[in-house]
Order: structure tokens, then C-alpha cells, then sequence
């Protein structure tokens, strides 16, 4: 190395220059600029894309969902945890007490959709986990895993494959 | 001596016994719901079909005796089809609701479709419905719709626990198993009937909906909750334990196991746990890390020299004991060891029966008094050491027996003694009286959480492997003597059990030459040319009258 190099100050002035230069070019050029500002602003997604997990009710507002743990036991990433306890009188004998999906873990593979014998679980929300500011917030119970409805797409991907669209 | 052929390989059996008996000689497996070999035979469940030449029908292997010439067959077309045919007939009014079901994925229905049926149903008309969730007592829930009416549990019930409150009534698909309105089944062997159960009929209500099966992992140990030591195996996941099942071993529990030992695990879970070490302050205990506890314990040690003592338990490993007493005789120079035995005590727990329940609750108390005479430590050496501690002579006290005051008879005498002592360690599980007077608290892992060995009532010896690491901050008992051995400025104890045994083996004699393979799953005695150790096996039942009253002065 030699001296220009060891005081590394010629460097540094290389590299704030770049910074500089696209600092500038950015400026004038907001138009073509790759980032988003998520969440505010959203890419829209592929007509395909199914979105994060929804736990579907009866039409008594009750949980499909039996506490069978298939979805668990099927699941990659091991983020879905189950606590079941024993049904109403009225209802199915099991029922889940707990049901938390680490959001931070799910790879949105589906195999969990896939496992459930009673439909109880779909990922048909056509939404993306917001950003929070803790791992605490990325763990969804059964409140956020019910709160949003299913959206219609617009050429539901599944009837189509089955022929029935 | 009957000599008959079973699919077309030779084989002789004993006179009275049956076709299934034969397979089962030769390693052939013939599919069964209703057949238990600890069990009379009902044969009812049809399952075991086999084919015999020169019978015009189908037979039952688990009835029919096994006769001198016999060609049996268990593998043909014929066979095969009538074993689709018996499966498809259980099934037609079975609920199939295995996703909610707790025995699916040990279920010996689910498994047999799947090995010998595997054919959709063509089962077109509403399937009969009865009652589920029925509760049939204290420990268990019946669901009458998948019961296969195979009548194992009747039977068990019957043999083993004279307890005649199962039954099954009415007939055809009407035909329900069920208990005597107003008579719940409330026996203390009731839910070796939820194991025997081949369908998920019968489930445990400690177990329900807690964990589904495939998701356990086994550790084969031994109960002790009393002094018959049954072979256990404790499921478990990530690190909890959810259930204990009995390990067969003919030499100890057969494949039974009490209710109580069953339900022992839930105390190991407890939130209530001493999770870390604690130290009297000015005001009452507080919580503190393992490097200040054992300061504090290694001073009162040192200054104590050979006015140490300590109390054991027949709660521990034979390894731990060993360590226990080998720390206080060799490392300390103290002669005042001992611990108490049940037969002291009150009675806790269920009684005794002539079955697998014994009286003395503590498993290891054979062990512990082979171990503690080998160092030459006095047979009542509870009781000396409370003799010290009462004239003021002892200046520190390890306890590693949390039940000590359930179990010493004179309660009053103790706790006064007790607090004549100048510095007391407790190592214990849970926080109860006697540690709320220590000046020091060490968390001390339970049975599943270490490994060990222990000796039975008859000598047999029994090897546990851990199944779970330690809650909080908790030591195992040879982790937590080799820290007190270091704390008062002496040589660490050796930390692994199986070196621990093989200087036991050394050391005591009436250990003959064992090793931990030669002990294996099964257990093993220490054979003939071992010194025996006389041991009064206790019977609180007899002592529970007048006569037990003057030995409990102390």
C-alpha cells in the first residue's frame, strides 16, 4: 500500500462520492426507484397469492378447527402450537384452546392447509403479516387468525384445477 | 407334546396350548384385538382367523389348542380375506373420528386396516350412534361408539383387580360396554384398561387432548412411587412429560402398572418448583445464583469439619447414595449420616395390596441400606444425627430428603431439633416447610431428570435412564454432592452415574459383580456369589396399630 492508500482519507472521499452521485441521480429520478415504502405501500401481488392463514368458523361463529394437530404435525417449520381442550356439549368433542402460528417461522408453504381434514385452516386472506417491533407481536392467536374475512380472487386458482370453473 | 406345522414350518408346543401360541413360537404374527396373553381368552373380536386344514371353516388361533399333526395356515388367500371381511364388520358402525381421537397413531385398529384391510368402506347407511364422553369414573372417559367390544378391559379388570364394575350389555349393534348406574370405576389399576384398550374407547383423562402420540419420545425408567420398582417408560416432549406407561418385565410388574405411579410425573412439571438456588437473608429467602449458595454452603462446611452431617433419602439413586455417603464418611470425616425409613413413618399413599402396590413408598430403601452399611454408617443413623443436632453438636446439615418431615414419626421433635442446627442445606424439589427453614435451598432434579439404578425390595436391580433435562437451574444429586465436595474444599466426586456404579460395585458386596449391560432394560440380581444384606422388608400395615406407637418417638 502506499501512502494515498494507508490514510485511507482518499478512500473514504471515493466512497462518499458514489453515495453522493446516488443520493443526486435518486433525487431527480424518484419515479424509477426499486424500494417500496411497506407498509404504507404495497406491491400487488400475483393473482395466485393466497396471503397468511385464516381459521374459518361455523356459522355460529364457532372454530372449525378439532385441535387434531395435523396442520402441526404436517407443518416444516414447526410454528404452528396447539393447546386443545374438551368441547362444548353441543360441539365437537376436542377443540383448541390455544392456536398460535409464529409468523416468523411459516415459510407459507400450505402443507397445513393441505393436512386439515375439517377446512378449518386456509390461507386465503390475501394478506402479508405487517411489520411490529417485536417477535412477541409475529405470533398470532386465534383473535388475528380470525379477524380478517377471505378474499375473492378473481380466478380462484383451486376450481380452476379442478375443472370447475 | 403336540408337533404341528404353522405355514409350513415345524414346530412343538406344549400340551394346552393354542394355535397362536404356536405362531408366536415360530415369530409369526397373527393379528389380534381381543387377545392379550396376560388375559383369558374370550375370542370374540374375531380378528386372529387362521386356516386348518381338513376344518371346512375359518378358526380362531386363540381358541383353538394346538393338536398333534395340525397344518395351519395364517397367510392364506382365504385367511387373508377373512381378515379384510372381520375388519370391515368392526368398522361399519366405528365413529372414525381418529383426527379427534387420542389413540390414533397407536391404535391397533388403525394399524391392522392399514396392514391387513386397506379397502375403502362400502358401508352405505347412517352407522349407529351412541353416547360418547361418557365419564366412567375419576380417571377415565369412555366413547361407546368406537368401543370394538373386545371385552380386554372386563377381563383385566376382573382377573387382576377383583373389580367386576365393567361390563358389557345388550346385543348385536346394540351392544355397549358400561359400568353399574351409580358405581363409577374408581379402582387404582384403572387405566392399565385405557392401555389395553386395541381402539381409542377408553382414554385417560389425565392424558386427553394433551399431546398427540406421535409427537412423544420414550425413556425407559422405573416408578418410585413404592418399593416394587414397576419398569416404566416416560413419554415425553420437549422436555415435559405428558404420560408414564408400564415397560413389560416379567420379573417385576408384568405389563401393569397403579394409577398412582401413572399420575406421579405431574409434580416434575409443576411450575411450583425450587427452580433456583436460595439463601436466608435478614428477611426470609432469596433467590441466588449457584456460586453464592455454594459459598455459603462450603463455609458452614469447612467450619464444621467433621461436626457435618447429613440425611439422605430412599428416594435416591443407588449412585446418588453412594456419592452421599462416600462425601460424608471419606471426603468429610463425618460419621452422622443416615436417612429415614418408611416403616418409621405413617403410611402415605394407597395401602398395600397383594398385587403391585407395596407399603414401603420408597423405592430404593433396600439400596440405600446395603449402600450406607458398606461405609460403615450405622443402621439408625436418622436418628443419631437428630440426637447431635437436639445437644447442639451439629454445625451443618445436609438434607437431600424434601419428604423428611412427612415421613419422621415425632414432627415436633425434628422441626425443634432443626432449628438448633447451625446451617442447613436443602436440596429439594419443591418449597414446603422444611425448606423454608434452610439458610440454604438447592433446586434438586427429580427421578426422569437423571440417570441411576435401584434396588428392590428382593434385590433386584433396575437401571433409569433420564428423560428429561433438569427444570430451571436444578442439579442432578451427584452434581449437586460433587459441588458441596468442591464447595468445602475437597476432591470433587466423580458426575457420571456409570463410574459412580462401577466404584459402588467395588465397594459394596452385596452388589456381586454387576455392571449397567448386564443390568440392562430388565434389571438384574446380583447373583450367588454376592454378599446378601439382611433387610426387614416393612409392612405398615401391621405396624399401623398400637404396636407402631412407641417406635415413633423420635
Amino acid at each position: 500500500m502506499d501512502f494515498k492508500e494507508r490514510i485511507y482519507l482518499w478512500e473514504i472521499v471515493k466512497g462518499l462520492w458514489i453515495t453522493l452521485r446516488h443520493l443526486v441521480y435518486n433525487l431527480f429520478h424518484q419515479r424509477s426507484m426499486p424500494t417500496l415504502h411497506y407498509p404504507e405501500e404495497q406491491r400487488p401481488m400475483p393473482a395466485r397469492y393466497r396471503g397468511r392463514h385464516r381459521l374459518t368458523q361455523r356459522d355460529d361463529g364457532s372454530l372449525k378447527c378439532t385441535a387434531c394437530m395435523l396442520c402441526a404435525t404436517a407443518c416444516p417449520a414447526k410454528c404452528i402450537y396447539i393447546e386443545a381442550q374438551e368441547g362444548l356439549p353441543e360441539g365437537t368433542e376436542k377443540r383448541p384452546q390455544v392456536y398460535n402460528i409464529d409468523m416468523l417461522k411459516c415459510v407459507y408453504c400450505s402443507l397445513c392447509v393441505e393436512a386439515c381434514p375439517c377446512d378449518a385452516i386456509r390461507m386465503d386472506t390475501g394478506l402479508m403479516p405487517p411489520p411490529a417491533d417485536s417477535r412477541e407481536k409475529f405470533i398470532y392467536r386465534i383473535e388475528e387468525l380470525t379477524k380478517y374475512p377471505a378474499i375473492k380472487h378473481p380466478n380462484p386458482p383451486f376450481l380452476h384445477r379442478c375443472g370447475k370453473l | 407334546m403336540p408337533k404341528l406345522t404353522v405355514d409350513g414350518r415345524p414346530v412343538e408346543v406344549e400340551a394346552g396350548q393354542t394355535v397362536m401360541n404356536a405362531a408366536e413360537k415360530l415369530g409369526i404374527e397373527i393379528p389380534r384385538f381381543c387377545y392379550h396373553s396376560k388375559l383369558p381368552v374370550a375370542g370374540n373380536c374375531r380378528m386372529c382367523l387362521v386356516e386348518v386344514e381338513k376344518m371346512p371353516k375359518l378358526t380362531t388361533s386363540c381358541t383353538t389348542p394346538a393338536t398333534e399333526g395340525m397344518v395351519v395356515l395364517t397367510k392364506s388367500p382365504k385367511v387373508k380375506e377373512g381378515q379384510k371381511a372381520v375388519l370391515e364388520y368392526l368398522l361399519i358402525n366405528h365413529p372414525l373420528d381418529c383426527p379427534v381421537c387420542d389413540k390414533a397413531g397407536e391404535c391397533d385398529l388403525q394399524d391392522q386396516y392399514f396392514a391387513f384391510s386397506s379397502t375403502p368402506s362400502r358401508m352405505i347407511d347412517q352407522k349407529v350412534h351412541k353416547p360418547k364422553r361418557i365419564e366412567l369414573g375419576p380417571t377415565i372417559k369412555l366413547d361407546q361408539e368406537r368401543c370394538v367390544l373386545c371385552t380386554r378391559c372386563v377381563r383385566f379388570l376382573e382377573v387382576y383387580a377383583h373389580d367386576h364394575s365393567l361390563g358389557t350389555v345388550n346385543r348385536g349393534d346394540r351392544a355397549i360396554l358400561t359400568v353399574f348406574p351409580g358405581r363409577p370405576l374408581d379402582n387404582i389399576y384403572s387405566l392399565n384398561t385405557v392401555d389395553l384398550c386395541p381402539v381409542g374407547a377408553l382414554t385417560s383423562k389425565d392424558f386427553r387432548f394433551k399431546k398427540r402420540v406421535w409427537f412423544l419420545k420414550n425413556a425407559d425408567s422405573v416408578c418410585t412411587f413404592c418399593s416394587n420398582q414397576c419398569s416404566t417408560v416416560v413419554q415425553h416432549d420437549e422436555g415435559t412429560i405428558y404420560r408414564i406407561l408400564p415397560r413389560e418385565n416379567e420379573k417385576v410388574n408384568g405389563p401393569w402398572m397403579c394409577d398412582t405411579g401413572r399420575l406421579e410425573y405431574r409434580f416434575i412439571n409443576a411450575e411450583e418448583r425450587v427452580k433456583c438456588p436460595m439463601v436466608r437473608r435478614d428477611e426470609g429467602q432469596e433467590r441466588t445464583t449457584w456460586r453464592e449458595a455454594m459459598e455459603a454452603v462450603g463455609a458452614a462446611f469447612k467450619a464444621a469439619g467433621s461436626r457435618a452431617a447429613g440425611l439422605a433419602s430412599p428416594r435416591m439413586t443407588n449412585e446418588s447414595l453412594f456419592a452421599f455417603a462416600k462425601l460424608f464418611v471419606e471426603t468429610l470425616g463425618s460419621k452422622l449420616a443416615g436417612f429415614v425409613k418408611a416403616d418409621a413413618g405413617l403410611v402415605e399413599g394407597a395401602p398395600a395390596d397383594d398385587f403391585l402396590i407395596k407399603a414401603d413408598k420408597n423405592p430404593n430403601t433396600r439400596g440405600a441400606e446395603e449402600i450406607f452399611a458398606a461405609w460403615g454408617v450405622e443402621v439408625d443413623g436418622a436418628r443419631s444425627v437428630l440426637e447431635a443436632a437436639e445437644g447442639g453438636k451439629l454445625a451443618a446439615l445436609l438434607v437431600m430428603d424434601q419428604a423428611l418431615l412427612e415421613r419422621v414419626p415425632n414432627r415436633e421433635r425434628w422441626l425443634k431439633a432443626l432449628a438448633k442446627v447451625k446451617f442447613v442445606a436443602v436440596a429439594s424439589l419443591a418449597e414446603n416447610e422444611l425448606t423454608r427453614l434452610a439458610h440454604v435451598v438447592l433446586p434438586l432434579a427429580s427421578w426422569a431428570e437423571e440417570e441411576g439404578t435401584y434396588t428392590r425390595f428382593d434385590g433386584l436391580v433396575q437401571r433409569s435412564w433420564r428423560a428429561v433435562p433438569p427444570r430451571g437451574e436444578a442439579k442432578d444429586a451427584l452434581g449437586l454432592l460433587s459441588q458441596v465436595a468442591v464447595a468445602a474444599g475437597k476432591q470433587a466426586l466423580p458426575l457420571v452415574a456409570e463410574a459412580v456404579f462401577k466404584a459402588l460395585v467395588a465397594k459394596v458386596r452385596c452388589f456381586g459383580s454387576l455392571t449397567y449391560a448386564a443390568i440392562g432394560k430388565q434389571g438384574a440380581k446380583a447373583g450367588s456369589g454376592a454378599a446378601t444384606h439382611k433387610v426387614e422388608i416393612v409392612n405398615l400395615a401391621k405396624d399401623k396399630g398400637a404396636g407402631g406407637a412407641e417406635a415413633r418417638t423420635w
